[in-house]
């Protein structure tokens, strides 16, 4: 009875539209209005200048605003670098170089920000550290003044030492009520192995860090935080010649005590269970991780793999969305993308699933990951995701702060500045043939690793009906069980 | 030359940062759509918002919840235009399409390659016009199913995600409509029948109480030529009866709640009623919650955290809507803290600052870093699109862009303790303690 209630309603509202639409003049309503010419876009052009002590500069100028951002990026200094039995040096670097500076304590270095209007960020990703700012045009030269004397002249005072390492280490207490986190580091952990270079946590884990010492940070930091390694893009309302000269000034003879450090080689896929989990009991629904290490940024089926990936999981019409979501209605969201590295990183899959419908949302998720290698996707389909990407490559420069990122990033992989500039030609060269084909080799369904936070006692039963062979457990901090 | 033509730009530029001004073009239709258009030919891209006014705030009894599904509806197909068709098209023209519900409105944006203005224009104006036609149970049963993960997502499986709802229900009356919270109770969700649906659509999504900006790559003869040809024609409705709500009595004693969530350590907010938006007090009151707690350079930072290290967090947030406003002090304890030792330091650091006017230069951080925060949101297209239509609904001036810096800038420190004495009243306080343990079955009504 339900079925034809529906039919009988939706054959009402047909027939009676709510709008007088035969008084709008238009006669079709259906066709969607053509497009008018395609505009060009020339993607922002950088300067690119190098310091004495090696120090890249890219500068770029945008006067829509008298607001400027720096993106700095440290190539050698990211979490991958971190020492097998200390894992979370490089990012407890990093967060302590605004923790007090030559002369300055870290709540003057806060006061000094908020005077100047500026914000200055400081994190390490897996590959690189990176400094982000964010400032006035007007207090410019000071910011950069601060910035210079964060990045050259940290104070690793013990005190601060002490001060932040109880707040770090009282966030790793606090990561098991994070789940998405604890599903997405259960994920690396089993496709690089826990203690490498790209598969530990880069804040580390509570067992081992109290291990780390002042002495650690210091000569993580001489070793690593070295200026011939750096790139700093400047972008917004500058004068190219002006700040490369106040560059130049407070920065250009900042010298590493060491030589410049070399950067990661290789990561070791070392896949464990295909089933990873974590029981969070009550969880009303569970994070969940598909993935796999994916390729190497300059392998030549890069620009067909992004396409396979917009095509899964790259959007809201993405077939993942479209049927977990929109048909299933059995999540708020799901999405697939490749973590680009300077070596192969994953490949994920992420979703918070409802309970009851974990194991049923996973199967579907690798069915239509099969399907991808099995059939060419239908010309429409294809044209659809690759003018996507084309046409949202304009979107990437919107604000100062994301140019000078994607300069930033361009520079961290060590591609060409111009790189921008053949985009949208690659993009257009890439075939179905080329995305099935991706699809088959680079993340074959039946080698998907799986991690789940969620309620085992609701969703247990479904994942061993998957077939997936014996499950890997985990604590609610992501630890291994035995 | 180039040089030198750059450095007449930066001068230009700077001086224009004292008053900065957005330019628009304003028409408005017969039927009463009022529209907005931003110029600004950096990107071939076009923003279109479309800002609503309805929200939670106007839902019935036993309905919370209905005009954020609704919104979600709003995704799903019109007269003319399949279930899923709008948002290929959007992603084939480089863009998206998204919206987000508060109490007091719904805003749609929909983003495209500027080549493709008119089939946005096309898009929503089918959905304003037909959106109902072509609803039905199936859709409105997935949505409802959406809509319930987004809330397990956002609120049931988040730390300390209920918060908000505790303390909404405790800083407002029952009668009132910041009561309850926009995402709404499961059961009132899984109530919302179609013709409820069909009902709201009627009343509220109608041409005259919308505001529509355009911004992006666009000309605005062009827009004006092509707003006209889609949305002229729908006819006008008689102005929405939205619910009013009168100011609530001034709450006489402080109250407390303590609560349990699956979580490491204790969480303390430390709320009370605020102003609404554009409001005189609201400039010193969001310099007070800055001195108070946003950052590094803040008091309770500097306390809590810095000095006495019992605090793993703190902040502040001054938010401010269109009949009221909420300002809560959070605070996060290191472990074995105990909260009430977390509550009595910042209540006396509020007392402080509702006691003496802070040091200038205090006041002067605060206002650099919200202008410098200022500047930055209208930087991306369509922030600036958001923030033109929400200066237009509720602060009633699009031209509102200079006046609004100028009010920061106008902030004295008398001033300061003056907004903190007013509304940081011990008897106004609301205290809620979310402490380790289990998450209880009952939510906070």
């Amino acid at each position: 009875m339900k079925r034809l209630t529906f039919l009988f309603a939706f054959a009402l509202a047909a027939t009676a539209s709510a709008a007088p639409y035969e008084s709008s003049g238009i006669a079709d309503w259906t066709t969607p209005p053509a497009p008018t010419k395609e505009p060009t876009f020339k993607p922002p052009v950088a300067k690119r200048v190098r310091l004495p002590n090696g120090l890249a500069v890219l500068v770029v100028e945008n006067h829509a605003l008298p607001i400027v951002s720096m993106s700095l990026v440290v190539p050698t200094a990211g979490t991958a670098y971190d020492p097998k039995d200390k894992p979370g040096i490089a990012a407890f670097t990093a967060d302590m170089l605004d923790e007090g500076v030559a002369g300055m304590t870290a709540i003057q270095i806060a006061q000094e920000e908020d005077r100047l209007g500026a914000t200055i960020t400081l994190g390490a990703g897996v590959d690189a550290a990176r400094i982000s700012v964010s400032t006035l045009t007007a207090t410019l030269d000071s910011t950069i003044d601060l910035l210079a004397k964060i990045v050259s002249q940290p104070a690793f005072d013990p005190a601060d030492f002490s001060r932040v390492a109880g707040d770090r280490a009282t966030a790793l207490e606090l990561r098991r009520d994070r789940p998405r986190e604890v599903a997405s580091l259960v994920l690396a952990g089993a496709l690089f192995g826990i203690d490498s270079a790209y598969g530990h946590p880069g804040a580390g884990v509570r067992e081992s860090f109290k291990s780390i010492s002042l002495a650690d940070l210091k000569s993580f930091y001489a070793a690593r935080w070295n200026p011939a390694a750096i790139t700093l893009v400047v972008a917004g309302d500058v004068d190219s010649r002006k700040v490369v000269d106040k560059l130049n000034a407070v920065l250009g003879k900042w010298q590493a005590p060491g030589a410049k450090p070399a950067r990661i080689k290789g990561t070791p896929s070392k896949p464990g269970a295909r089933l990873q989990l974590v029981d969070r009991p009550n969880a009303p629904q569970s994070d969940v991780r598909i993935g796999i290490v994916g390729i190497d940024r300059k392998d030549a089926r890069y620009y067909a793999f992004e396409v396979m990936a917009n095509v899964l999981g790259g959007g809201f019409t993405s077939r993942l969305n479209q049927r977990l979501r929109e048909q299933l209605g059995i999540t708020y969201g799901i999405g697939a993308g490749m973590d680009w590295r300077l070596q192969p990183g994953p490949f994920s899959i992420s979703s918070a699933i409802v309970a009851a419908e974990t194991g049923h949302g996973i199967a579907e998720a690798l069915a239509i990951v099969t399907d991808l290698a099995a059939k060419d996707v239908p010309a429409a389909e294809l044209d659809k995701a690759k003018q996507n990407m084309i046409r949202a490559l304009p979107a990437e420069f919107a604000t100062n702060a994301e140019t000078a990122a994607a300069f930033a990033n361009l520079a961290m992989h060590g591609l060409p500045d111009t790189w921008f500039a053949r985009y949208a030609d690659q993009v257009r060269k890439v075939t179905a043939a080329d995305v099935r084909a991706v699809a088959k080799a680079a993340i074959p369904s039946g080698k998907l690793v799986i991690s789940v936070v969620g309620d085992m006692a609701k969703v247990r039963a479904d994942l061993d009906k998957l077939g997936l062979g014996t499950a890997a457990m985990h604590d609610p901090y992501g630890n291994a069980l035995p | 030359m180039r040089w030198l033509v750059l450095a007449i730009l930066v001068a230009a530029s700077t001086a224009h940062a004292d008053a900065p001004k957005i330019d628009y073009t304003r028409f408005t239709l017969p039927n009463g759509l009022d529209v907005y258009v931003i110029e600004d030919h950096k990107a071939p891209v076009v923003y279109e918002v479309m800002w609503v006014r309805v929200g939670s705030k106007d839902e019935v009894a036993h309905r919370t919840g209905f005009a954020h599904l609704f919104e979600h509806l709003m995704f799903k197909g019109s007269a003319h235009i399949p279930d899923g068709l709008m948002d290929k098209l959007l992603e084939s023209a480089g863009g998206w399409s998204n919206a987000f519900t508060s109490t007091d409105q719904t805003v749609y944006q929909n983003v495209a390659g500027s080549n493709f203005l008119e089939q946005v224009l096309w898009g929503e104006a089918d959905r304003l016009a037909g959106l109902t036609d072509t609803l039905d149970q199936k859709k409105l049963d997935n949505q409802r199913d959406v809509v319930l993960n987004e809330r397990r997502q956002s609120y049931e499986n988040q730390p300390y995600g209920m918060a908000s709802l505790y303390l909404d229900t405790a800083l407002w009356p029952r009668d009132h409509g910041y009561h309850w919270s926009t995402i709404g109770y499961p059961e009132d969700i899984k109530a919302a029948a179609l013709p409820e649906v069909k009902a709201f659509f009627a009343k509220y999504y109608v041409p005259n109480n919308i505001a529509m900006v355009i911004a992006g790559d666009v000309k605005p003869d062009d827009v004006k030529r092509l707003v006209t040809k889609y949305f002229a024609w729908i006819p006008r409705q008689p102005t929405p009866a939205r619910p009013t709500y009168a100011a609530p009595p001034a709450q006489q004693k402080p109250i407390a709640i303590d609560t349990t969530d699956d979580v490491q350590v204790p969480r303390t907010y430390i709320a009370y009623r605020g102003t609404p938006a554009y409001s005189p007090d609201e400039a010193p009151l969001d310099v007070a919650a800055s001195i108070l707690a946003d950052g590094k350079s803040s008091r309770l930072y500097k306390r809590l955290v810095y000095d006495e290290k019992i605090a793993q967090t703190v902040g502040a947030g001054d938010e401010t809507r269109e009949i009221g406003g909420e300002f809560r002090i959070v605070v996060t304890a290191k472990p074995g803290t105990d909260p009430k030792r977390l509550s009595r330091e910042v209540e006396e650091e509020v007392e402080k600052l509702a006691a003496t006017p802070p040091d200038p230069k205090e006041v002067e951080r605060a206002v650099n870093s919200h202008e410098s925060q200022f500047l930055d949101g209208l930087e991306p297209t369509l922030s600036r699109a958001i923030q033109l239509a929400n200066y237009v609904v509720l602060a009633h001036d699009p031209d509102y862009f200079g006046k609004d810096l100028a009010r920061y800038r106008a902030v004295t420190p008398q001033q300061v303790t003056d907004v903190a004495a007013k509304y940081l009243k011990k008897n106004a306080r609301v205290v809620l303690t979310i402490n380790p343990g289990k998450k209880p079955a009952q939510e906070p009504k």
